[in-house]
C-alpha cells in the first residue's frame, strides 16, 4: 500500500502510511492496543478502503479487483469468529474452497481433497464432523487456518492468530507458518502481541505507533529497548534468545521503583544468579535490596541493573579488590539485614564471605543459606569461613522457603 | 429432498380428501387423476364431489403450499442474513406494513368497488413493498446496510405499525372489525384462484433469485467480514436477498394474512435434522414449509367443521409447542 490516509468516522488512523508487503516475506506487524494494526489488515484485504492513497496487489489496485479474484489470493485468519448455526468444522474448512466455486456448483474432489490437505496440516483432520461451535479456542483458530489454506492464497494476513493458544500451540502454529512460507513461497503478515514469537518468526519487522511506521526493518533493529521504551511506554531488558540469536524481550515491569512497604532495606551477598530469585522476592514484598560484590557481566549485575538496584562492582573476572570491599562494606552498612545466598566461593569472591563475618562482628544480622561447598575453589578457606559464619551467630537455613519469613522475624520483632 | 417432495405431494392429497364433506380418499385420487392426467374413468363420483375437490380444496390446499413455501423461505434467507436462528419474514416490519395496507383497506371500503377482491390483497403487497424501502432506507448508513441496523430498524417500524393498526381497530365499531381481526388472524380461506397464478409467478422468481444466493448465505452466516474475505460481494447479495425475501413475503402475506411460526420454525427444524448447509437447508425448508401449512390448514378447515379457525391460530398453537420441544431437546443434548 501506498500513501494511504484512513479515517473512521470521527477518528484519524493513517495519515501517509506507506507499507509494502514483499513476496515470500514474513512481515511481523506489531505495535500496542489501537495502534491500528487490525485496520491496517482490513485496508490489505479491501475489507476497508482508504479515503486517500490506493492499495495494490501486485501491480492492481486492490478496490478494482472483484471479492472472489481477491480471495483466491488474499487469506485471513481472524482472531476469533462467531457462528450462530452449528456448522461442522469441515463445512468451514470447504467454504475456503467459496471462490473457486460457481454459483451453483458444489465442491467436487479436488475441492474436498484441497480442504483435507489444509486440515491435516494444521493438524485438525480428526475434527471434520465435530461442530465448529463446540471446538476449544486453539482447534477454532487451527480450523481458520485450514481454512485460509484452502483458499490457496499467495498472501495470508494474521490477525493475532496465536492470542488463544497454549504455548506448544503457540509455537506449532508459528512452525507451520514458517514451513509455508518456505514450501509454499506463501507471503505472510503476521500482527502479534508477543514480541518474542513475532521476533522469532518474521524476516522484517513493523512497529506501528499512532498509526505510523514507527520503525521497519529486521528483528534487531526495529525491537530494540529505546523503541521499545517510546512506543509500548513499558521499561524492558531485550537480549539475545541462546538458542536462536533472535532478540528476546523481558518486560521489566513495575517491581522498579519506589518501595511501599516495609522501608527496610536488605543486602544480599550473591553471585552467579543464585541472588535473581531472593531480590525480585523481597521486592516485590517491598524491601529495599542491594548487591555485592558482583563483577560487571555477571547475571546478579544485570538484573540488578535494570532493577535500579545499588550495587558494589568489580571489573569483569577479577577478584574482589579493597576499593569493591570497601563500598560493599559501605552498602551492609546501611542494610537492616544481610543474607549470604549460595554461590561458588573462589579465591576471587572469597572477601565476599569475609565482608558477611565482619558484619557479624558489627552487630549486624545475617542469614546464611546452607552450601555444603560441592565445588570448593578456595583448598578449604570457605570451609573455614563458613564456620566462622556460624560460630559468630549467623542464622543458616536450608532453602529460600525460610528466607522471607526469617526476614520479617528480624526486621519487624513484633 | 425427492423424498420431501413425496412427503408433500400425499400431505396435499390427503388434505383434499379431508373436510366439512367427507369424500374417501380413492376417489379424490381418482377425480385428481382424471382431471389433470385423463387417466381413470369418470365414474363413481358426483359432479358435486368434482367440484368440492377441483373448485374447493384444490385451490386452497395449493394457496397453502405456496403461502407455506414462500414463509418458510424468506424465514431461512433472513436467518442466515441476521445471522440470528430467530429471525423470521415478520421482524423487518414488512407483515405490518401489510396489515396496515389491508386494514385501511377494509376501513375504506375498497372491497366494494371497482377493484373488487383485489383491493385488499394490492393495498397489503403495496403496504408491504413501501414498509420494505421505508425499513431499508431508514437502515442505510453511508451506502451499506448493515444487517443489525436493518433488523433494529425493522423491529422499531413493526411496532409503530403494530401501534397504528390497534388505533385503527380501536376506531372502528361495526362488522368490519369482524373483517380485519380475522384478515389479521391469518387464513387461507379468501384466496382466489385468480390470485394464485399471480403469487406463484412472485414466488418462482423470487425463490429463484434466492436459491441462487444459498452459497453465498453460508458465507454470510459466518459474518460479512469473513463472506468478504472469502470472496462474497456482500452489500449486493445481501441487498438483492432482503428484497426478495421481502417480495415473496409480501406477495403471500397480502392474500393470507398474518400466519406466524411457518417461516421461524419451519427453517429451524430443517436445520436441526440436516444441517445448515443452505444449499440445501433452502429448498428444503420450501417443502417443509408447503407441507406444515397445509396440514395446519387441514386442521384448522376440519376440527371444528362445519366453521373454520383460522390457520394462524393453528401454526402458533402447534408450533409454539413443538418449538419449545425442539429447543429444550437440543439444550439437553448440548449438556450431555
Amino acid at each position: 500500500m501506498e500513501s494511504v490516509f484512513f479515517r473512521y468516522p470521527g477518528r484519524e488512523i493513517f495519515r501517509d502510511l506507506t507499507l509494502y508487503l514483499e513476496e515470500g516475506e514474513i512481515l511481523g506487524l506489531i505495535g500496542p492496543n489501537s495502534s491500528g494494526k487490525t485496520t491496517l489488515l482490513k485496508l490489505m484485504d479491501g475489507l476497508l478502503q482508504p479515503q486517500r492513497g490506493k492499495v495494490f496487489l501486485e501491480k492492481e489496485g486492490l478496490r478494482q479487483l472483484p471479492r472472489p479474484q481477491v480471495a483466491k489470493q488474499i487469506a485471513v485468519v481472524p482472531q476469533e469468529m462467531e457462528v450462530p448455526f452449528p456448522f461442522t468444522a469441515g463445512e468451514i474448512v470447504l467454504m475456503g474452497r467459496a471462490p473457486y466455486l460457481g454459483r451453483f456448483g458444489w465442491e467436487k474432489r479436488k475441492d474436498l481433497d484441497i480442504a483435507r490437505e489444509g486440515m491435516a496440516l494444521t493438524d485438525v483432520a480428526g475434527l471434520e464432523n465435530r461442530p465448529f461451535l463446540e471446538l476449544s479456542q486453539g482447534e477454532k483458530q487451527r480450523v481458520l487456518m485450514a481454512r485460509a489454506l484452502a483458499q490457496e492464497p499467495k498472501v495470508i494476513l494474521l490477525d493475532e492468530p496465536t492470542s488463544h493458544l497454549d504455548i506448544n500451540h503457540q509455537v506449532e502454529f508459528n512452525e507451520l507458518i514458517r514451513r509455508l512460507n518456505r514450501e509454499k513461497k506463501l507471503t505472510v503478515l503476521n500482527i502479534s502481541h508477543d514480541l518474542n514469537l513475532a521476533a522469532e518468526y518474521s524476516h522484517r519487522i513493523a512497529l506501528l505507533h499512532r498509526g505510523l511506521i514507527y520503525a521497519l526493518g529486521t528483528p534487531s533493529t526495529v525491537i530494540t529497548e529505546e523503541n521499545i521504551r517510546r512506543v509500548y511506554e513499558t521499561t524492558v531488558m531485550v537480549e539475545r534468545n541462546p538458542f536462536t540469536g533472535a532478540p528476546r524481550v523481558t518486560p521489566v515491569g513495575k517491581t522498579k521503583g519506589e518501595p511501599s512497604g516495609p522501608q527496610k532495606t536488605i543486602h544480599l551477598i550473591c553471585g552467579e544468579g543464585s541472588g535473581v530469585d531472593s531480590a525480585r522476592r523481597l521486592l516485590l514484598r517491598g524491601y529495599r535490596v542491594s548487591l555485592g560484590v558482583l563483577n560487571m557481566g555477571d547475571t546478579d549485575q544485570k538484573i540488578g541493573k535494570t532493577l535500579g538496584l545499588a550495587m558494589a562492582l568489580e571489573e569483569p573476572f577479577s577478584a574482589i579488590s579493597e576499593r569493591a570491599y570497601g563500598e560493599n562494606q559501605v552498602l551492609i552498612e546501611k542494610a537492616d539485614l544481610v543474607v549470604v545466598e549460595r554461590f561458588l566461593v573462589g579465591k576471587g569472591n572469597l572477601p565476599n564471605l569475609q565482608a558477611a563475618i565482619d558484619a557479624l562482628r558489627k552487630g549486624k544480622r545475617v542469614v546464611v543459606l546452607e552450601n555444603n561447598l560441592e565445588y570448593d575453589f578456595t583448598g578449604g578457606e570457605a570451609r573455614v569461613c563458613y564456620r566462622r559464619l556460624k560460630e559468630e551467630g549467623a542464622v543458616f537455613i536450608p532453602d529460600h522457603s525460610r528466607l522471607l519469613e526469617e526476614a520479617g522475624k528480624h526486621l519487624n520483632p513484633n | 429432498m425427492i423424498f420431501l417432495s413425496g412427503s408433500l405431494a400425499v400431505v396435499g392429497v390427503l388434505a383434499i380428501s379431508l373436510g366439512a364433506v367427507s369424500i374417501q380418499l380413492s376417489k379424490t385420487c381418482s377425480i385428481l387423476l382424471h382431471r389433470f392426467f385423463g387417466l381413470t374413468a369418470s365414474t363413481g363420483w358426483t359432479a358435486r364431489d368434482a367440484s368440492i375437490i377441483l373448485d374447493l380444496r384444490l385451490p386452497r390446499v395449493i394457496s397453502g403450499a405456496l403461502v407455506g413455501a414462500a414463509l418458510a423461505i424468506a424465514g431461512g434467507v433472513l436467518q442466515a442474513l441476521l445471522r440470528n436462528p430467530l429471525a423470521d419474514p415478520y421482524v423487518l416490519g414488512i407483515s405490518s406494513g401489510a396489515a396496515v395496507g389491508a386494514v385501511l383497506a377494509i376501513l375504506f371500503g375498497l372491497g366494494s368497488t371497482l377493484l373488487g377482491s383485489y383491493a385488499i390483497p394490492g393495498a397489503a403487497f403495496a403496504g408491504a413493498l413501501l414498509t420494505l424501502l421505508f425499513v431499508y432506507f431508514l437502515a442505510r448508513v453511508q451506502g451499506r446496510v448493515p444487517a443489525q441496523t436493518m433488523l433494529l430498524a425493522g423491529v422499531i417500524v413493526s411496532s409503530f405499525f403494530s401501534a397504528m393498526i390497534m388505533f385503527l381497530i380501536s376506531v372502528t365499531s361495526d362488522e368490519r372489525l369482524y373483517n380485519i381481526t380475522f384478515w389479521l388472524m391469518g387464513n387461507l380461506e379468501y384466496v382466489a384462484s385468480q390470485a394464485l397464478g399471480v403469487i406463484f409467478l412472485y414466488l418462482l422468481g423470487g425463490s429463484a433469485v434466492l436459491f441462487s444466493l444459498t452459497r453465498d448465505l453460508n458465507l454470510m452466516a459466518l459474518g460479512e467480514e469473513t463472506a468478504s474475505e472469502l470472496g462474497v460481494e456482500v452489500e449486493r447479495v445481501k441487498k438483492t436477498a432482503f428484497v426478495f425475501a421481502s417480495l415473496i413475503t409480501g406477495a403471500v402475506v397480502s392474500v393470507s394474512g398474518l400466519i406466524g411460526f411457518v417461516g421461524l420454525v419451519v427453517p429451524h427444524i430443517v436445520r436441526m435434522i440436516w444441517g445448515p448447509d443452505h444449499r440445501f437447508l433452502i429448498p428444503a425448508s420450501a417443502l417443509v414449509g408447503a407441507s406444515f401449512l397445509v396440514l395446519a390448514d387441514t386442521v384448522a378447515r376440519t376440527v371444528m367443521a362445519p366453521s373454520e379457525i383460522p390457520v394462524g391460530v393453528v401454526t402458533a398453537m402447534g408450533g409454539a409447542p413443538f418449538f419449545v420441544y425442539l429447543l429444550r431437546r437440543k439444550g439437553l443434548a448440548a449438556n450431555h
